[in-house]
């Protein structure tokens, strides 16, 4: 156990290490001088020169990749170019919206998805479960795009049920979460439902029924518990994509989160905070990674890593 | 002498016996194949000029008679033709996931193989690389190369591939750390033959199959990406219709012309949907434990 966990936490750090690496060149390769950008296009030559020196530009790229990661360590990762503010706190401060959608999309995704994928495994010949599997590879097909267009097309323009996008109200979250609940439900009916009819194969529920006892039971105490090992896994991992922001549909609907923000960032080729974004979003989705397989590890002692 | 007649034999034709099995995958194959028909006849299909402009008749609704002919799916901001547009749209839907699916399956196999048969500190670090790129969020990275080297169809089908390629080296390198240890191939290297012949002979064979059921998801999420490229303003640039631009024109209009945004939509769902249940069937055909491949 001890083992596997130090090898964890020195996986998890070496991609965080060249994540940092990828994010510094891309940064450094992209067109149009940072110190320019800073000033504004009326500074003189002279005045870029002295900013160029003042953010180490004019070093060795290794020299400035040292001082990167050097400030890095200390949480500072430079200036918002538009907002003139550091640029760690700054998008820190949508971490919250963020947050608020990616939780009620899974606690949606969860609540409908892992019923209907139980009871779709358990009722496998039914015309439901039909339904539900083909609903569920639907909703994998469907462009969060696409959908967040039609909801606003449908209760926002048409019926006026709900407004098209903003951030504050609970009416504001209901079109951007369902929106990005529809493709995990599909994936958690799904996982859900092989997991389920996996586990169902099993010697020991096939013990289980035969000592009598009834199919609930059976299927809530022995099956349940054991299938939701994995679909618990792929959870997490949503999580942690979602959690470095939603980037089509915050955009979609104007949500102010961390996905939202990346996108105007790069648009206004803001790099400090593209910078800032992607490396909290790497470093939130390697920890999740990282405990999820620890937790899968604990959950299931069959679990070993070599 | 021929060592790799021990393994297990390919799929090969039989595959398409066994899609006859499930219903829904024969569906997905039928659907997909007319898609490709259509993108390959769209000029003899399409009712007019997809680029032809009439200002006249601009975001008429289905079913309205413009220029004397009726334009099925009504036409844009532009008064082009939205059922000529989709036809046409198809090709570039097609031609970027299919190719970018092509590229990144050949590399990803590619690299798969040699790790997963090297093994050692190359493994390692390979599998690093590969964590590494699934915890950097793949649109931002996309957007990275766009916006560096601009928005056109190779540029998008290069950062498809390589983004695309990590899922077919895990996938791959699994199945090869188990396949190395077999007796046959511990025979071909006894008999001298090159780590090369090995690979592509007696190894490249028997993990093949499955890669088709994960090239199949991706055509279907790349069909979907391209879409939201474009709709972030840097996939393929207008006037050049694909399905995804113009969902992102249409949506200027979304009040007033509700079908410039739901028709090209519904295009990429149909066949996402017809990639992605022929990929469950292949699934199911191949191997039942890759079941969670979608993830």
């Amino acid at each position: 156990m001890g083992r596997i966990l130090i090898q964890r936490v020195i996986d998890s750090a070496v991609v965080l290490w060249l994540a940092s690496i990828v994010i510094f060149l891309l940064l450094r390769v992209l067109p149009g001088d940072p110190a320019q950008l800073l000033l504004g296009d009326i500074a003189t030559p002279q005045a870029v020169a002295a900013k160029r020196h003042e953010l180490g530009l004019d070093r060795s790229l290794p020299e400035q990749y040292l001082i990167f990661v050097e400030s890095a360590l200390r949480g500072d990762l430079g200036q918002s170019i538009r907002a003139q503010v550091p640029s760690v706190p700054y998008v820190l401060s949508r971490f919250p919206a963020t947050l608020l959608l990616a939780g009620s999309s899974v606690g949606i995704a969860v609540l409908v998805g892992i019923p209907i994928g139980v009871l779709s495994a358990t009722h496998r010949y039914s015309a439901a479960s039909t339904v539900a599997t083909g609903l569920a590879i639907l909703a994998q097909s469907t462009p969060n795009y696409w959908l967040g267009l039609v909801l606003i097309t449908v209760f926002a323009v048409a019926l006026h049920w709900l407004p098209t996008s903003g951030y504050g109200t609970v009416q504001n979250l209901i079109l951007p979460s369902v929106t990005l609940a529809f493709f995990l439900l599909g994936l958690i009916v799904r996982i859900t439902r092989t997991e389920v009819l996996d586990v169902l194969g099993q010697d020991y529920v096939r013990t289980a029924r035969a000592k009598g006892l009834p199919g609930a039971i059976v299927v809530w105490r022995h099956v349940l518990r054991n299938a939701l090992i994995a679909v618990l896994t792929v959870i997490g991992l949503q999580v942690g994509a979602l959690l470095g922001g939603a980037v089509i549909t915050e955009t979609v609907f104007a949500w102010p989160g961390l996905g939202y923000l990346t996108i105007q960032a790069v648009y206004q080729r803001d790099y400090p905070v593209v910078q800032t974004a992607v490396l909290l979003s790497v470093l939130i989705f390697v920890v999740i990674n990282a405990f999820m397989d620890l937790l899968y590890v604990v959950v299931d002692p069959r679990v070993r890593y070599d | 002498m021929s060592p790799q007649q021990t393994g297990p034999a390919s799929a090969g034709p039989s595959v398409w016996r066994y899609l006859l099995r499930y219903p829904l995958g024969t569906a997905g194959l039928a659907v997909l194949t007319l898609t490709l028909i259509v993108a390959l006849a769209a000029p003899a299909l399409a009712p007019t000029d997809p680029y032809r402009q009439a200002i006249a008749y601009r975001l008429e609704p289905p079913g309205t008679v413009v220029n004397g002919h009726v334009a099925w799916l009504g036409s844009d901001h532009l008064g082009r033709d939205v059922w000529s547009r989709i036809l046409y749209g198809s090709r570039l839907s097609l031609l970027i996931s299919g190719v970018s699916v092509a590229g990144a399956a050949f590399v990803g196999v590619a690299v798969g193989l040699g790790t997963g048969y090297r093994g050692g500190w190359v493994d390692r670090a390979v599998m690093r690389v590969v964590d590494l790129y699934l915890a950097i969020p793949f649109i931002l990275l996309a957007l990275f190369v766009v916006a560096l080297w601009g928005p056109t169809v190779p540029n998008i089908i290069a950062t498809f591939i390589v983004t695309g390629w990590p899922p077919y080296v895990r996938l791959i390198r699994a199945r090869v750390l188990v396949i190395r240890e077999l007796q046959y191939v511990e025979a071909a290297r006894a008999l001298g033959q090159s780590t090369r012949c090995i690979l592509s002979r007696h190894i490249f064979p028997n993990v093949v199959n499955p890669v088709m059921v994960v090239v199949s998801f991706q055509m279907a999420q790349i069909l979907i990406t391209e879409g939201a490229l474009s709709f972030l303003g840097l996939g393929v640039q207008p006037p050049t219709p694909s399905w995804g631009n113009m969902l992102a024109e249409g949506r200027d209009y979304m009040g007033n012309a509700w079908w410039l945004t739901v028709l090209p939509g519904a295009a990429i769902v149909v066949c996402a949907t017809a990639i992605n249940v022929l990929g469950d069937a292949l699934r199911d055909i191949f191997d039942p434990q890759l079941r969670s491949m979608r993830s």
